[in-house]
C-alpha cells in the first residue's frame, strides 16, 4: 500500500495543495491530467527530488516523507529516459547494484534477467549515443527496476515514441508490471494507455487527484 | 559542449575512473614536488649555515654586485644572495612595505641607483647604514650606427628633427638631467621637445635600439650595460649631460634596519665598497667606484673618549660594535691622560681611530693628528650643593663664606679640572681659583667621584658638569645644581675627530651618525648634555 | 565579423614573427645552454603543472557546487520561503563574487595582499610550519613559503584557481543536471552521483580549466615579483627572465626568454589537449 495525504507542494507561483493519494500494493496505476497539471512535480516529490510543504508518504508501513531520494527505495524513469550520458549500458542498469553493494555474479544475473526481459541483450555493451528512443526507455526500465524498488515512477513513458515503438513498450510494460510484481505509478495525458494498462486510473481535476476507475 | 559521448572514463565504468585520475593527480603533485626540490641544490644546504643575507639590487648594477656576490661567498663561505632585482624605485617601495608589515624574511641589504632614496628610508628608519658605492653620469646617448652629432644638452634641446627621449622626474637621472637643464636655463625647451618620459632608464635604452628614438638622456652605465649584453656595440655616448660633473648619480648600499644578520650584512657592504675589493667589480661594468674603507674582515678600532659620555654612551658603542660586526677598543678616561696617552703611543696600531674629547682644549693639544673636529655636546660647570647647605649660595664665592667642605677636579688629569681652573681664574671670577683650592678638602681625578662623596656626606659642594649629577637620578634628590651663569667659560664643549691614519673613516662616520642621531639624543639630554652637532636623523 | 576575427589573428602572428626575426635561432641554442635559462623553464613547468593540479582539484567540486546551487536549485529548494530563498541567491552571488576577486584585483596587489598575509601570527606559523617540514624531509635550505618556491606555486595558484572555477562552474552549468537527479533515486549518495555521473561529462571542461590555470600560471609575474622575489636559480621562472633580461639591457635575451615561454607554452598546451581529450574519441583505449 502506498498513501500519499495532504501533500502540498510549493513551486515559484505554482502549487498542489491538499493531494491525497493510495495505491494497492502490485497495482498498475494510472494518473492522468492535462499538460503543466503538476504530474511531474507530484513524480519528483514522492521520488524524493523535490521538498514538500505538508503532508505526509507512505510507502507500506514506511513514512518516508523526510527521507532523502537515495534512501526511499523508488525506482524512476524520467521522461525522455535520462540515460547517464558517459556510462555503458550493463553498469546504468547495475548502478543501483554496485551503489547497495551487491556482489558481482548477483549483479551480473540480475542485469542479464532484465535485459532478457526487456529484450536489450545487444547493447550492453554500448553507451546511450546512437540507442534509439525505444531502446533508450527499455534501458531506462531496466536501470530503476534492478533495484527491486516498491514502487515504480513512469513518467510519460510512452509520449515520445513513434507509434510502432509505443505499442511494443506498452505491451512490455505490462509484461514488466507481471514479471516483477512492483507497483507501478504511471503519469500520462493520454487516455489510451490508461485503458490499456491501468489496473487503477486517477484523474487530476482542478489539482485535486480523483479516482475514475478500478 | 557534447556531453553524450563516452569517453575514457567510461570503460571502467563502476570503478570510477575520476577516482584513478585524482590519485594520479597527487602522486603527480608529490613527484612535481620532489622535482623542484632537486632543481635547487641548495635545498640539502644543512640547517646550521642558515644565516643568509638577501639582497635587492637594482637592476642596472646587478652585473658588478653579482660578481661582489660571488666574490664575498667565495671568500667568507657566507651565503649572500641577490633574491630580488628591479627597479630603484620600485625596490625601495617593496622595503618600505616590508618594513611596515613586518616581513620577517625580507632584503637585508638594498642597493639602489639613487642615493636620494635610500636617504628617504633612513628618515623613514627603515634603512640604517648608507654606504656610497659608485657614481654614474647621465649621458646623452645614441644608436651605435647613428651619425648624429650632439655635443651638449642644448644642441639635444634644439634640434627639433631628434626624437629624444627623457625619463621622468620620479627615476633619478631624469631628477638630474631636469637640475643640469635647470641650471644651464634649458628646462622648459627639454620638457616641451622631449618625445616620451617612460618611467625606466632601460625602456629608454631598448626604445633607442629599436629605432624608435634618435637619442636618449641615460646613465653611461646603461649604455655600458647594453653593449656587453650584446656581441657588437648597440649603443654609444654622444655627450654627457653634465660636462662640469656638479650632478652625478649616486650608486648607494642600504642596510635594512631591522635585518636579523647587520654584522654579516655590514660585512658585505664593506667588502663591496673597499677599494681592493669592491671598487674593481664596479670599474669594470663602467662605473666610477666610491672607494670606502679598506676591506678588513672585521676591522678593529681603538676609541678615545671622555669618561663623562660614560653613561649615555658605554651602551651604545657596545651595541654599535655588535651591529657593525666589528672590535672596538674604547677607553673612557678623564681626558687629561687620555691627551698624554696619545702623545706617548708609538704604536700606530694602538693609535685612536677618533677622539671625542671632553672639550675643545684637549683636543686642541694633539689637533695635529686628528682631523677638522664636529662639535658634538656640551656640557655646564656647575656647583653641586647638598640639599641642606644650598641655602644662600649663588656664586662660586658664595662657597667661600662658611665652611663648606669643597671638591674640585685635578686641573692635569681631567677635563673638568682644567675647565673649572680657567672658569675661576677669569672675569667676573678671577682669582678665586686659588682660594677655593686651599679651602678644598679633596682633589680628584673625575667627576663621578665628587659626585659620589657628595653622596656619602664626605663632602658638601663641588665644581662638576651638569651631567655628572644627572647621571645619578637618586643623587638629584640629595644634591642641589647651582649654575653658574655669568662666566662664558663655565661650558664644556665636546668635539668628535678622526685620526688622520685611521684605515676606517667612514667607520668612523658611521659612529658619529650613531652617536648624533635622533635616538642617541634623547640618552644626552637625560644626561644633563646639549646636543650641539646638526642632527643626523 | 570574420574579418575582425581574421585581423586578430594576424596580429597574433606578427607578435610572434618579429620576436622570430629579432632573435636567431643560434641565440636560442646559446640560451638553451644557459643553466640558468634551463632552470627557469624546468621551474616553470613545475610550478605551473603544480599550480594547475592544485587549482582543478579546488574548482571541480567548487564548481560543481556553485553551479548546482543555481538560482533554479535554490529556487527549488527554499522557494516556499521567500526570504530565505532571497538570502541563499544573495549569499550566492557574494561568494561568486568573492571568488572572481582574484581575476579582477591587478596582480601587484595579489603579491602584496600574500605577502602581508603572510607576516601576521597564522601566516608566521604556516610558514614555520613549512620550513620545519621541508627540515624535517631533509631539505633545510627551502626556508617556508616566503621568497621560495612554494610561494611561487602559491602566487600562480591564487589566481589561477579562480579562473579554473569560473571554467568549472561554467562547464557544470552547461551539463543537465537530471540524470543526477536519476542517479539519486537509485540510491546514490552525493558524492557518488558527483564522481560518477556529474564529474565523467565535466571531462572537457576540466580540460579546459586545467589548460587555462597552466596557462594563466606561466604568463603570472606580478605577485611572482613580490611574492617569491627574482632569485636566480631559485626562483626564477620564465617570466621573471624575460623581465630581468630587459631590466639588464638585454633585450635579444628578453626577446629569446619570451620566445622560449611561447614554444613551451604552445607545446605543453597542444599536447594536454591532444592527450586528455583523445579518451573522448577513443585515442586512449
Amino acid at each position: 500500500m502506498i498513501r500519499i495525504s495532504e501533500l502540498a507542494i510549493g513551486q515559484g507561483d505554482f502549487r498542489l495543495e491538499d493531494v491525497n493519494l493510495s495505491l494497492p500494493d502490485q497495482c498498475y496505476a494510472i494518473l492522468m491530467g492535462p499538460t503543466g497539471c503538476g504530474k511531474t512535480t507530484l513524480i519528483e516529490a514522492i521520488c524524493g527530488l523535490r521538498p514538500i510543504c505538508n503532508g505526509s508518504i507512505y510507502l507500506g508501513n514506511h513514512n518516508v516523507t523526510n527521507q532523502a531520494a537515495f534512501d526511499r527505495n523508488v525506482g524512476y524513469v524520467p521522461q525522455d529516459s535520462v540515460l547517464f550520458p558517459t556510462m555503458r549500458i550493463d553498469h546504468q542498469i547495475e548502478f543501483a547494484l554496485v551503489v547497495r553493494k551487491m556482489a558481482k555474479n548477483d549483479r551480473r544475473q540480475r542485469v542479464a534477467e532484465l535485459a532478457d526481459l526487456l529484450g536489450i541483450g545487444n547493447i550492453l555493451k554500448r553507451f546511450p549515443q546512437g540507442l534509439s528512443g525505444g531502446e533508450r526507455q527499455r534501458v531506462a526500465l531496466a536501470r530503476a527496476l534492478a533495484f527491486r524498488p516498491q514502487l515504480l515512477c513512469l513518467d510519460e513513458p510512452l509520449s515520445a515514441l513513434d507509434a510502432s515503438t509505443k505499442s511494443q513498450i506498452s505491451s512490455l510494460l505490462k509484461r514488466v508490471h507481471a514479471q516483477e510484481k512492483v507497483t507501478v505509478l504511471h503519469i500520462t495525458h493520454n487516455p489510451t494507455e490508461a485503458v490499456e494498462l491501468g489496473t487503477i486510473v486517477f484523474r487530476m481535476v482542478d489539482q485535486k487527484i480523483v479516482q475514475t476507475s478500478s | 559542449m557534447n556531453h553524450s559521448r563516452p569517453n575514457c572514463f567510461g570503460k571502467r565504468g563502476q570503478t570510477s575512473v575520476a577516482l584513478i585520475i585524482g590519485l594520479a593527480s597527487l602522486i603527480a603533485i608529490i613527484l612535481l614536488m620532489f622535482m623542484a626540490l632537486r632543481l635547487r641544490p641548495d635545498a640539502r644546504r644543512t640547517s646550521s649555515d642558515n644565516i643568509n643575507i638577501r639582497v635587492y639590487c637594482a637592476a642596472g648594477i646587478a652585473r658588478p654586485v653579482e660578481q661582489l656576490v660571488n666574490d664575498f661567498n667565495n671568500l667568507m663561505g657566507s651565503n649572500v644572495e641577490i633574491v630580488r632585482t628591479g627597479g630603484s624605485g620600485e625596490l625601495a617601495g617593496q622595503v618600505a612595505t616590508e618594513f611596515q608589515s613586518g616581513v620577517e624574511r625580507g632584503a637585508d641589504i638594498v642597493i639602489l641607483a639613487d642615493d636620494l632614496l635610500l636617504e628617504n628610508g633612513q628618515k623613514e628608519k627603515y634603512i640604517r647604514e648608507i654606504f656610497p658605492a659608485a657614481v654614474q653620469k647621465p649621458v646623452i646617448a645614441i644608436a651605435a650606427d647613428s651619425d648624429l652629432r650632439i655635443d651638449n644638452l642644448a644642441d639635444l634641446v634644439d634640434r627639433q628633427d631628434i626624437a629624444y627621449g627623457l625619463t621622468s622626474k620620479r627615476a633619478a637621472i631624469g631628477k638630474l638631467a631636469r637640475a643640469v637643464a635647470q641650471r644651464d636655463n634649458l628646462l622648459e625647451p627639454l620638457e616641451a621637445n622631449r618625445k616620451t618620459d617612460a618611467e625606466n632608464v632601460m625602456t629608454l635604452a631598448q626604445a633607442l635600439v629599436t629605432g624608435s628614438l634618435d637619442a636618449a638622456v641615460l646613465w653611461d652605465t646603461t649604455v655600458n650595460q647594453v653593449n656587453q649584453a650584446s656581441e657588437q656595440p648597440l649603443l654609444k655616448v654622444a655627450a654627457y649631460v653634465d660636462p662640469r660633473d656638479e650632478f652625478t648619480g649616486n650608486v648607494g648600499m642600504g642596510v635594512v634596519s631591522t635585518t636579523k644578520h647587520p654584522a654579516l650584512a655590514i660585512q658585505f657592504a664593506r667588502f663591496a665598497t673597499a677599494p681592493e675589493t669592491g671598487s674593481p667589480a664596479f670599474g669594470r661594468y663602467g662605473f666610477s667606484a666610491q672607494p670606502g674603507d679598506h676591506w678588513e674582515e672585521v676591522p678593529e678600532i681603538h676609541l678615545f673618549i671622555g669618561s663623562m659620555f660614560t653613561p649615555v654612551l658605554e651602551e651604545r658603542v657596545r651595541r654599535f660594535a655588535k651591529r657593525q660586526g666589528v672590535n672596538i677598543y674604547s677607553r673612557w678616561e678623564g681626558c687629561g691622560k687620555l691627551v698624554a696617552s696619545i702623545n706617548s703611543i708609538e704604536d700606530p696600531e694602538l693609535f685612536p681611530d677618533a677622539f671625542l674629547a671632553c672639550d675643545f682644549r684637549f683636543l686642541e693639544q694633539v689637533q695635529d693628528r686628528f682631523e677638522a673636529p664636529v662639535t658634538v655636546s656640551s656640557n655646564e660647570i656647575v656647583m653641586a650643593v647638598q640639599s641642606a647647605q644650598a641655602k644662600g649660595i649663588k656664586n662660586p664665592s658664595d662657597l667661600l663664606t662658611g665652611t663648606l667642605r669643597i671638591g674640585i677636579c685635578e686641573p692635569e688629569q681631567s677635563a673638568l679640572g682644567w675647565l673649572t681652573r680657567e672658569l675661576l681664574s677669569s672675569p667676573p671670577y678671577d682669582g678665586l681659583y686659588e682660594q677655593i683650592k686651599n679651602r678644598s678638602a679633596v682633589t680628584v681625578d673625575v667627576g663621578p667621584t665628587l659626585v659620589s662623596q657628595l653622596m656619602a656626606g664626605g663632602l658638601d659642594a663641588a665644581f662638576v658638569y651638569r651631567s655628572n649629577v644627572m647621571a645619578d637620578p637618586q643623587s638629584m634628590q640629595h644634591i642641589e645644581i647651582i649654575p653658574i651663569s655669568r662666566s662664558e667659560n663655565s661650558k664644556a664643549v665636546q668635539p668628535w675627530a678622526i685620526s688622520k691614519t685611521t684605515k676606517n673613516p667612514q667607520l668612523m662616520q658611521r659612529l658619529l651618525e650613531m652617536i648624533i642621531s635622533s635616538d642617541t639624543i634623547s640618552g644626552f639630554e637625560k644626561a644633563g648634555f646639549r646636543v650641539e652637532a646638526p642632527l643626523t636623523d | 565579423m570574420s574579418g575582425l576575427g581574421g585581423l586578430y589573428l594576424v596580429l597574433i602572428i606578427l607578435l610572434v614573427v618579429v620576436d622570430f626575426q629579432y632573435a636567431s635561432w643560434s641565440d636560442i641554442r646559446e640560451s638553451l645552454s644557459d643553466e640558468r635559462v634551463v632552470f627557469s623553464i624546468y621551474l616553470s613547468l613545475i610550478t605551473c603543472s603544480l599550480a594547475a593540479i592544485l587549482s582543478i582539484w579546488v574548482a571541480v567540486p567548487t564548481g560543481y557546487v556553485l553551479a548546482r546551487l543555481g538560482r533554479d536549485a535554490i529556487q527549488r529548494h527554499l522557494g516556499q520561503k521567500p526570504w530565505l530563498n532571497r538570502l541563499a541567491q544573495f549569499l550566492r552571488h557574494l561568494v561568486d563574487t568573492i571568488l572572481d576577486i582574484p581575476i579582477v584585483l591587478p596582480p601587484l596587489v595579489v603579491g602584496i595582499s600574500l605577502l602581508v598575509l603572510f607576516q601576521t601570527p597564522v601566516g608566521r606559523s604556516i610558514d614555520h610550519a613549512t620550513q620545519s617540514f621541508f627540515s624535517w624531509a631533509g631539505f633545510p635550505g627551502i626556508r617556508g613559503i616566503t621568497y621560495e618556491i612554494p610561494a611561487i606555486i602559491l602566487a600562480q595558484f591564487t589566481v589561477a584557481a579562480a579562473f579554473a572555477i569560473r571554467t568549472m562552474r561554467n562547464t557544470f552549468e552547461q551539463i543537465d543536471d537530471r540524470p543526477e537527479l536519476v542517479a539519486l533515486t537509485l540510491g546514490a549518495r552525493r558524492f557518488r552521483v558527483f564522481h560518477s555521473v556529474a564529474l565523467p561529462q565535466a571531462w572537457p571542461g576540466t580540460v579546459a580549466a586545467f589548460t587555462l590555470a597552466w596557462a594563466r600560471s606561466l604568463g603570472e609575474f606580478g605577485p611572482i615579483l613580490i611574492f617569491a622575489g627574482t632569485a636566480r636559480m631559485k626562483t626564477e621562472v620564465l617570466s621573471t627572465t624575460v623581465y630581468l633580461n630587459f631590466q639588464f639591457g638585454n633585450l635579444r635575451g628578453a626577446v629569446v626568454a619570451s620566445l622560449i615561454l611561447i614554444s613551451v607554452a604552445v607545446v605543453v598546451l597542444v599536447a594536454t589537449r591532444l592527450l586528455l581529450l583523445s579518451g573522448q574519441k577513443g585515442g586512449l583505449r
